[in-house]
């Protein structure tokens, strides 16, 4: 059965994930690399959230699990 | 000697002589430039104990091989003396074309002694310098100074100049440059107001003498190429730092109410698409092709130039979730010449001591009208103003309860715009910044947010060292731009073979370490030596709110510091850099760092460890 799961993303990944905001309905759990796709170059800078906790590609996600994805930034 | 000009302009204004005084490879090679030069000459040349506000303290104006010459946003100046604010070594970068001008007036720093007899300023245009009169600039803010002082000398000049709260002393008063490029926080303003020196104007017709300009010319227009070209710079371009609103409100680290709390409500409205909504302009540095400077039109309807750092610390860090408003709170604060960041810490520690009526002027959160006409009061020490510009430190010493404990700031200089309530490796880059307080030597958040938050690793120490080897040693001592390697991922290995052909030396990243350490090591002396020998490794605590009060909203509700967890961070960077259980050099890394002549001057205050 397919489950929601809510993305949020931040800054210049918005331009390559290709939305800010999206509620995806999908089969869970299924692993976070199924769902978003980053060039390396972009992935390591890139922070991903799952409900607060930074995690990889590699993790799964489960239903109504909340995603940030974010650069690396300075602040100045 | 290639890349640097080799000169130092000397400029005592008790007694109005001028004199250029040459150095020579090896203390180039030592120190490279900026806050290398400055603090050699800092520790060489003060005496221990006088008041930073005297004719005997000193202000350092110091570029570095890098600095002016075309390449990756090199347009930038370290400003550095013995802080009014904490009575430690204090330096700021600004960007300017000052800096671009002094570099081809022939000089690599300039530094400034002694006290004029009535206001004055310097005027440098290659081998002449003059110092003239300031009378009719006085009292003037330093947006009005530096166009009055253009239509004297000419647009194409650079100008360093202070507004009436560096001319009234205010502890943490900035230089500033083209209308809102500010630099040196712990009151470098403030120095030049005591000197009674307005501003520093400078034409430079002269080209910087290169090993091998062509050479240079080359690599340095493949490495300007390389940033647009970074997949961040189209909404570096958009937003520049202000993206950081909404990164450090979804990270729970957006500084709110006296960095009670790391979530502000309101933070949508203040974040960098509602700065888009309302940008008009966009400015920067010289030689810098990722300009960051957003203009907007304020609530009254002048132009106000934002970066995250003021929004967030004049907007959320005292209760305003207007971003009109907040411009014309960080327009005042740069036409005043008053630094930002510890102004939004004084507003939001005054709202805090109202509250708990610590004193007795009524100021609300959010209270826009009462912080504008608060701003005006600090810059010239009118009534609770006069307070309020000594800085929160001083202030809660004054004014007594448990206000030390939220008197958000290092070593006297307050905090800059990141909650560390769950971030315990950004609170040990504040703990140990060189200068008290500041993000600019090691800004750690965004790694220790991908590695963990709440881990005190050994891992974290070493990517502090890391940071601020890179930060505060190699970028402060070129002088160039941190921001195209920290923001874009422009690669740092572009700096040794720009620092080839400039200066015809090998210099490596490594090199480039060993001289960030030697660095750390005199400026962490200049404290100790200042303090007599009373240092301890409190002076590297952040302050108690981070441990005691935890957070009470936001995702991470219930977060605070570990104070033991903390200690055992501070313990090993201690090991790592080669000092002692207190925070001092151990005697051996201070040889190891070709120290050796701080050993013997240190000695007179305290026993240091082998």
């Amino acid at each position: 059965m397919k489950r929601k799961i809510r993305i949020k993303v931040l800054g210049y990944l918005i331009d390559i994930i290709g939305f800010d905001n999206a509620e995806i309905e999908v089969e869970t759990p299924i692993k976070l690399k199924n769902i978003i796709s980053l060039p390396k170059e972009v992935y390591n800078r890139t922070i991903i959230l799952v409900n607060g906790k930074s995690v990889s590609l590699e993790d799964e996600v489960n239903d109504g699990d909340e995603i940030i994805v974010m650069p690396f930034v300075s602040g100045g | 000697m290639y890349g640097w000009n080799g000169k130092i302009l000397r400029i005592d204004l008790s007694s109005g002589k001028v004199r250029v005084q040459n150095f020579d490879a090896d203390f180039a090679l030592k120190y490279i430039g900026g806050r290398g030069f400055a603090v050699k000459i800092l520790w060489d040349e003060l005496p221990p104990g006088i008041d930073p506000l005297s004719p005997h303290n000193k202000l350092v104006i110091a570029s570095g091989p890098l600095t002016g010459l075309i390449g990756p946003s090199t347009g930038k100046l370290v400003i550095a003396s013995k802080s009014p604010l904490t009575g430690g070594y204090g330096d700021g970068n600004v960007g300017s074309w000052a800096a671009v001008h002094l570099r081809k007036a022939g000089y690599d720093v300039i530094v400034i002694e002694g006290k004029a007899k009535k206001p004055s300023y310097i005027y440098i245009e290659d081998d002449t310098v003059e110092v003239l009169s300031a009378e009719g600039l006085w009292g003037k803010t330093t947006f009005e100074t530096e166009k009055k002082l253009k239509e004297v000398h000419g647009k194409d000049t650079g100008v360093l100049c202070i507004g009436p709260g560096g001319e009234n002393l205010v502890r943490y008063a900035v230089v500033v440059s083209q209308e809102g490029r500010a630099g040196g926080r712990p009151g470098m303003g403030a120095v030049m107001g005591s000197k009674n020196l307005k501003a520093i104007v400078i034409k430079g017709t002269k080209e910087v003498p290169l090993a091998n300009p062509e050479e240079y010319k080359k690599i340095a227009g493949e490495a300007l190429a390389t940033i647009p070209r970074k997949p961040a710079y189209e909404f570096w371009r958009r937003q520049g730092t202000m993206m950081t609103i909404e990164w450090s409100q979804s990270n729970s680290v957006l500084p709110t109410y006296n960095f009670r709390e790391g979530v502000f409500d309101f933070a949508r409205l203040i974040d960098g698409y509602a700065m888009e909504a309302m940008k008009v302009e966009q400015r920067g540095c010289p030689n810098c092709n990722m300009i960051c400077g957003n203009v907007v039109l304020d609530s009254t309807g002048h132009c106000a130039e934002l970066d995250y750092e003021n929004v967030a610390m004049l907007g959320s860090n005292i209760g305003i979730g207007h971003l009109g408003k907040v411009a014309v709170l960080n327009r005042l604060a740069d036409e005043y010449g008053i630094d930002t960041i510890s102004l939004g810490n004084v507003l939001g520690f005054a709202m805090e001591a109202s509250e708990k009526k610590l004193i007795d002027e009524k100021i609300e959160w959010g209270d826009f009208k009462k912080a504008s006409e608060i701003i005006e009061d600090i810059a010239y020490r009118r009534g609770i103003g006069n307070l309020l510009a000594e800085g929160v430190k001083r202030i809660s010493e004054k004014i007594g309860g448990d206000s030390t404990k939220w008197a958000m700031h290092v070593k006297g200089l307050e905090i800059t715009a990141y909650d560390c309530h769950a971030a315990p490796a950004m609170a040990l880059a504040y703990g140990t910044s060189p200068i008290g307080a500041h993000h600019k030597d090691a800004w750690v958040i965004s790694w220790e947010v991908k590695i963990g938050r709440f881990a005190y690793t050994k891992e974290k120490v070493e990517k502090v060292i890391e940071f601020q080897r890179i930060r505060g040693g190699i970028f402060e001592s070129l002088v160039s731009c941190r921001l195209p390697w920290i923001e874009l991922g422009f690669e740092l290995e572009w700096y040794p073979k720009l620092l080839k052909a400039a200066t015809g030396t090998t210099i490596t990243l490594n090199d480039l370490f060993t001289v960030a350490d030697r660095i750390y090591a005199l400026i962490r002396a200049f404290w100790v030596r200042e303090f007599k020998g009373k240092w301890d490794r409190t002076m590297d605590y952040p302050p108690a709110r981070w441990f005691e009060e935890p957070l009470t909203k936001g995702p991470l509700k219930g977060s605070k510091l570990d104070r033991d967890n903390y200690d055992k961070l501070l313990t090993m960077y201690y090991e790592i850099r080669g000092w002692d259980e207190r925070g001092i050099p151990k005697k051996s890394t201070l040889e190891k760092l070709g120290l050796d002549f701080v050993i013997k001057e240190l000695e007179k205050y305290i026993k240091l460890t082998p």
